[in-house]
């Protein structure tokens, strides 16, 4: 199966974590330019992630977010704080988290592995390659089966 | 007593005390050793002087046996020499007096001057017998030899005359003359044999001769002068014989009685001078054995205890010395290997040791400045590292945003979306500025940071006032009030930044603090012992209580609201 | 009236009765400043006797005192250098021998019927020991072949005046008190309880005896005659007391009555041959000093007083004179109470206070303090003088102190004892 997304024909929603308009724009127009079918959900600071991963945990029925695209550099909580909030939590643990920040410290993505993020993807300064990355994202965690742990939680509920 | 010494005596001071008591006390052993055997060496030259007495003492007994044996010597054989001997050995005896006198004690001069008394005695008793026994030598050879020859002469005289014709008168004569002949006899028997029956029988016979010349006399025919002047004769032979007997019983007994009482008195009391200087060398020399032991355990005794002492109190100097030289050997050990917290020992003298200690002091708060600055190196390179780290962020958050949009622009241009292309160009241009907007705060920064930092004592009071005088305008034109307190500290800082902290503040507080009822900034200060704190106070929305501690690092922000440099949070830490 | 007034009267009364009555002619003398020569010893030759007779005769007197054998060679040699001689018995036989004394005419001695029977016949009582040696009645009497002896007669070899018998002295501090005439004995002398603290008087004559006495009274040997002895006596005698003394039983010694007191008051002595002036001295020194009276009685001795035979005229008058003041009563009562008797001694009662002469003639306890010559108080109430009365005394004659035949032959051997 080459795509789960594009074959299972559902809209998946993708949780997109940026205070950045301008970062956000042009996430949100990459997605939307890869595949209609996903849902950009964005979040603008710390704490609102904060207060929207807390509704999910809170409501079984609700379905989780397919990926998380988390920045680090957050207004009132940073996204280590959210990352960890999300692999602290036996609902969420499973979300695949992709860091996806500007910074390509190491310190930063020491960090951020520590705390169990799955993928950290430095955001690219090259003209046309912002397109190229979200794109491939996209392509290899539609590639990953992560949703199905999920699913199997959500049917044995 | 260290305690004592390290508070008050300076270290030069306790070494030098240290040797001066080791010297005190080295002086007293040797002087303690000199006293006493100075005593000894006394009683020692005592005790040989003694016995040199002793022996000339006991020497004064053979003297004076020789004297009387010389003198009897010299009465019973008449040598002249054995009686100049006695003289002889007299003087020498004197002299040995004399010598002994002359340094002897009160107590014993009583026996000496006895002793001289008796031998004085002695000799005058012995001059006495020389002059008796000349006498009756005298009376013996000459008197008596010539009266006696006389009245045989006239005896002879008158037989002679006679011619034998009388016979009875011629016996009458002779009888006389052998009575003669016997008186004589019986007197040398006497001298020689000191017999007292000689002279009883020598008298005897005078008398007879007497009573023949009596018988003779009473006859008609007798020659009444002739047997006169034998009877005159015979009277004289016999008061000299007599006298001889008397002078010979004399020295004889002058001799044999008061000189030998002489003697043993003499030799009696020499014995028991000797005896008494023997008992008190005796006396001496048991005291010197005494002493010496005494003397013996006594310097045992100082020698130890002072040495004791002098252990004791060169420990009390040695302790004095290291306790405060290890505790600061410690000091500087921790020190050294860049502690701050070392304990620097309390050492309140001005000494060797003090400076040790003043240095340790110093050596500490350089470290404790090192420490500082070490610290606030580190800060700063943290600091550096999280502004360069936010600078990146923030330049490259911009140019992610314009390469992006340039590639999305690039996107809509090959798709022939032109339109939707150009319209994003602002998002491009926007970034750009910001991103120039970035630099140049950078560049502002970069001036702060190069400030002067020299500081003085600053009225705060005074700069405030001034503060808000120019800050007039600005106010007004927000619509906020300034209310600074009027007892505001003095304090030492560079009066520029200071100057920038509460415009920073102010320029905030402006930005954030929004209020219906009108904006209010509040300024006053409280202190404590160390520290002047410096309240400013808005009457904003606030900084919830978790964001406390984040507020504080560089650049960091609660609220999306446009970009603005944080600097004066930044100041306000610091101040 | 005490003791002391009563006797400055009563010389005062016989001076003058002597000098109006007795003596017309001294007086004269004394205004051509006769001077009469005395040679004697110190027993009675004392200075307070001097003057008295000075004074009571009216006479110049000069005194020369000196040792025993001193004197008696100035006597027994030079009858020219003295008028008058004052000493023992014992020096009579060679004085007389010598022939430097003349004989003192009975007739011209004003108190001659009061000398006591003692001298004149060698017997105090009837039932008294005559004693060996030459007691002086055997030496009194000028026998008509001018021998000396004990018949009567008008001539005499000397005046009896002073008497006393001796013993020996002992310290009853340290030695427990005998019983008179019972347990004291002359053998005290040679016990050896006190040895190296026993010392005799350094004179053949006198000390002498005390050692024979000694020697005799412990039964070591016996004597055929004591006053006589033989030269075998006298040799074993001095074995048996040189040995003694080799053995450091004597202390040694004394020659005079002050050397015997120093021995006695240094401790030097216990025990020793003694003069009464002597043991009156340590008592009056707080010294107890008995005199002892021996069991075998004393050793006596008799002053005498003789005439030089250079003694002429008025010089012989005088020296009479001076024998006759002696007897008179006042130097019989002075010399009492140094312990000697006078051969008359009723006529020197009267110069003594009844219990002076309680004392020291009847042998009775002393009822008053008495003073010595010196002064001094040498008897305390209570005292009993030893040995008794004059009389119980003189009873008890041993022997007399004698120059024997054998004289010469006890020098050496004395010398030999002193030395030892």
């Amino acid at each position: 199966m080459k795509n789960a997304v594009k074959e299972s024909g559902r809209s998946e929603q993708l949780l997109l974590v940026e205070d950045s308009d301008d970062h956000a724009e042009l996430t949100e127009f990459h997605i939307t330019d890869y595949s209609q079918r996903i849902r950009v959900n964005r979040l603008h600071d710390g704490a609102e992630a904060m207060t929207y991963l807390e509704q999910v945990e809170a409501s079984p029925q609700q379905r989780l977010p397919w990926l998380v695209l988390l920045d680090l550099k957050l207004p009132k909580y940073d996204g280590l704080e959210i990352l960890a909030r999300i692999k602290g939590s036996d609902r969420l643990a499973g979300i695949p988290v992709v860091i996806f920040s500007t910074s390509n410290s190491g310190k930063d993505i020491k960090r951020a592995l520590k705390n169990y993020a799955n993928s950290y993807i430095v955001k690219p300064m090259e003209a046309d390659r912002y397109g190229e990355v979200i794109s491939e994202i996209l392509q290899y965690w539609e590639l990953n089966q992560h949703h199905l742990v999920q699913d199997t939680g959500r049917s044995d509920a | 007593m260290i305690s004592l010494l390290i508070r008050k005596v300076s270290l030069k001071k306790r070494i030098y005390s240290g040797y001066i008591v080791t010297g005190i006390v080295a002086f007293v052993i040797a002087l303690l050793s000199y006293g006493s055997l100075s005593t000894l060496v006394g009683d020692f030259h005592s005790v040989v002087t003694f016995s040199r007495y002793v022996e000339e003492i006991m020497s004064f007994s053979a003297h004076m046996s020789e004297m009387q044996r010389q003198a009897l010597i010299y009465i019973y054989s008449g040598h002249n020499a054995a009686g100049d001997r006695v003289g002889e050995i007299y003087v020498g005896m004197l002299e040995g007096i004399g010598r002994i006198q002359s340094k002897e004690k009160s107590d014993t001069i009583d026996s000496i001057k006895e002793t001289e008394k008796y031998l004085h005695a002695y000799y005058n008793t012995f001059q006495e017998v020389r002059t008796q026994r000349k006498l009756q030598q005298r009376l013996v050879r000459r008197e008596f030899r010539k009266h006696a020859t006389k009245a045989q002469l006239l005896i002879e005289e008158r037989i002679a005359a006679l011619q034998g014709n009388d016979i009875d008168r011629t016996l009458q004569y002779y009888r006389m003359l052998n009575f003669l002949l016997q008186i004589e006899k019986n007197a040398y028997r006497y001298f020689d044999s000191l017999d007292g029956s000689f002279v009883h029988a020598a008298t005897e016979r005078i008398q007879e001769t007497r009573e023949v010349i009596d018988i003779l006399s009473k006859q008609p025919q007798g020659n009444q002068r002739r047997l006169a002047e034998i009877a005159s004769v015979l009277t004289c032979y016999e008061s000299s014989f007599l006298e001889a007997v008397q002078r010979t019983r004399g020295y004889l007994y002058l001799v044999n009685v008061v000189m030998s009482a002489q003697v043993y008195e003499t030799i009696y009391q020499a014995k028991r001078l000797s005896s008494m200087i023997a008992g008190r060398s005796e006396y001496i020399q048991e005291r010197m054995l005494e002493n010496i032991t005494t003397i013996f355990h006594f310097l045992l005794f100082s020698a130890i205890s002072l040495l004791l002492f002098i252990g004791f109190f060169s420990f009390f100097i040695s302790r004095s010395i290291t306790v405060p030289l290890n505790r600061l050997t410690q000091t500087f050990r921790r020190l050294a290997s860049g502690s701050s917290e070392a304990e620097i020992p309390e050492y309140v003298l001005r000494d060797e040791l003090g400076e040790l200690t003043i240095a340790a002091g110093s050596f500490k708060q350089r470290n404790i400045a090192l420490e500082e600055s070490r610290k606030e190196l580190k800060r700063s390179n943290e600091e550096l590292e999280q502004f360069v780290y936010t600078v990146s962020h923030d330049l490259k958050s911009p140019i992610v945003t314009s390469m992006g949009f340039i590639g999305i622009i690039r996107k809509l241009a090959s798709q022939g979306k032109y339109e939707q292309a150009v319209a994003k160009l602002d998002r491009v241009a926007s970034a750009n500025e910001r991103m120039s907007q970035l630099i140049r705060d950078l560049l502002e920064l970069s001036r702060v940071g190069r400030m002067d930092m020299a500081k003085k004592l600053l009225d705060l009071n005074k700069l405030l006032s001034n503060f808000a005088e120019s800050q007039t305008i600005r106010l007004r034109s927000s619509g906020f009030s300034l209310l600074i307190a009027s007892d505001l500290p003095v304090i030492y800082a560079n009066e520029s930044r200071t100057l920038q902290v509460f415009e920073n503040i102010l320029s905030n507080t402006l930005k954030y603090a929004h209020n219906e009822e009108g904006g209010m900034l509040e300024i006053h200060a409280a202190g404590d012992e160390d520290w002047w704190y410096i309240f400013c106070k808005d009457n904003g929305p606030g900084i919830p209580l978790e964001y406390h501690e984040k507020i504080f690092g560089l650049f960091y922000r609660l609220m999306q609201m446009p970009k603005e440099p944080a600097s004066g949070w930044l100041w306000s830490k610091r101040s | 009236m005490n003791r002391r007034s009563f006797l400055k009267k009563s010389s005062q009364v016989g001076a003058a009765a002597l000098a109006a009555t007795a003596f017309p002619r001294i007086l004269s003398a004394r205004n051509r400043k006769l001077t009469l020569r005395i040679v004697g010893t110190h027993v009675t030759l004392q200075e307070k006797i001097r003057q008295q007779a000075e004074k009571d005769l009216g006479i110049n007197i000069e005194f020369y005192p000196g040792g025993s054998a001193e004197v008696l060679l100035k006597a027994s040699t030079d009858p020219d250098s003295f008028d008058l001689y004052e000493q023992w018995s014992n020096s009579i036989k060679i004085l007389w021998q010598a022939r430097t004394i003349q004989n003192i005419d009975i007739n011209r001695l004003i108190y001659w019927n009061e000398i006591s029977s003692l001298t004149k016949t060698g017997r105090i009582t009837e039932q008294a020991k005559l004693g060996f040696g030459d007691a002086p009645y055997k030496l009194l009497y000028v026998q008509p072949d001018d021998k000396l002896g004990s018949t009567k007669s008008d001539k005499i070899s000397f005046l009896p005046y002073v008497h006393n018998a001796d013993s020996f002295g002992y310290n009853a501090d340290i030695i427990e008190q005998g019983i008179p005439y019972t347990t004291e004995s002359w053998g005290w002398l040679l016990d050896k309880r006190f040895h190296g603290k026993v010392a005799v008087i350094n004179a053949p004559t006198i000390g002498l005896f005390d050692l024979a006495l000694a020697v005799q009274a412990r039964g070591e040997m016996t004597f055929q005659d004591i006053g006589n002895m033989t030269r075998e006596e006298v040799d074993q005698l001095f074995e048996i007391v040189i040995a003694k003394k080799r053995q450091g039983h004597f202390r040694g010694v004394w020659s005079s009555v002050a050397q015997s007191v120093e021995l006695m008051s240094s401790d030097d002595v216990v025990l020793q041959s003694m003069f009464s002036p002597g043991v009156s001295t340590l008592n009056g020194m707080g010294i107890p000093c008995v005199y002892a009276a021996p069991k075998e009685g004393y050793r006596a001795w008799h002053g005498v007083m003789c005439l030089s035979r250079s003694c002429t005229g008025k010089r012989l008058d005088a020296a009479y004179a001076f024998m006759n003041w002696w007897l008179s009563g006042w130097p019989g009562a002075f010399i009492a109470r140094q312990g000697y008797y006078i051969s008359n001694p009723l006529r020197s009662r009267p110069f003594m206070s009844e219990a002076e002469w309680d004392y020291w003639y009847e042998g009775k306890p002393a009822t008053e303090f008495l003073k010595g010559t010196d002064g001094r108080v040498s008897v305390q109430p209570g005292n009993i003088r030893s040995g008794g009365s004059y009389i119980q005394r003189f009873e008890n004659i041993a022997v007399w102190n004698t120059v024997m035949d054998t004289y010469e032959y006890t020098l050496p051997k004395w010398s030999e004892f002193v030395l030892a």
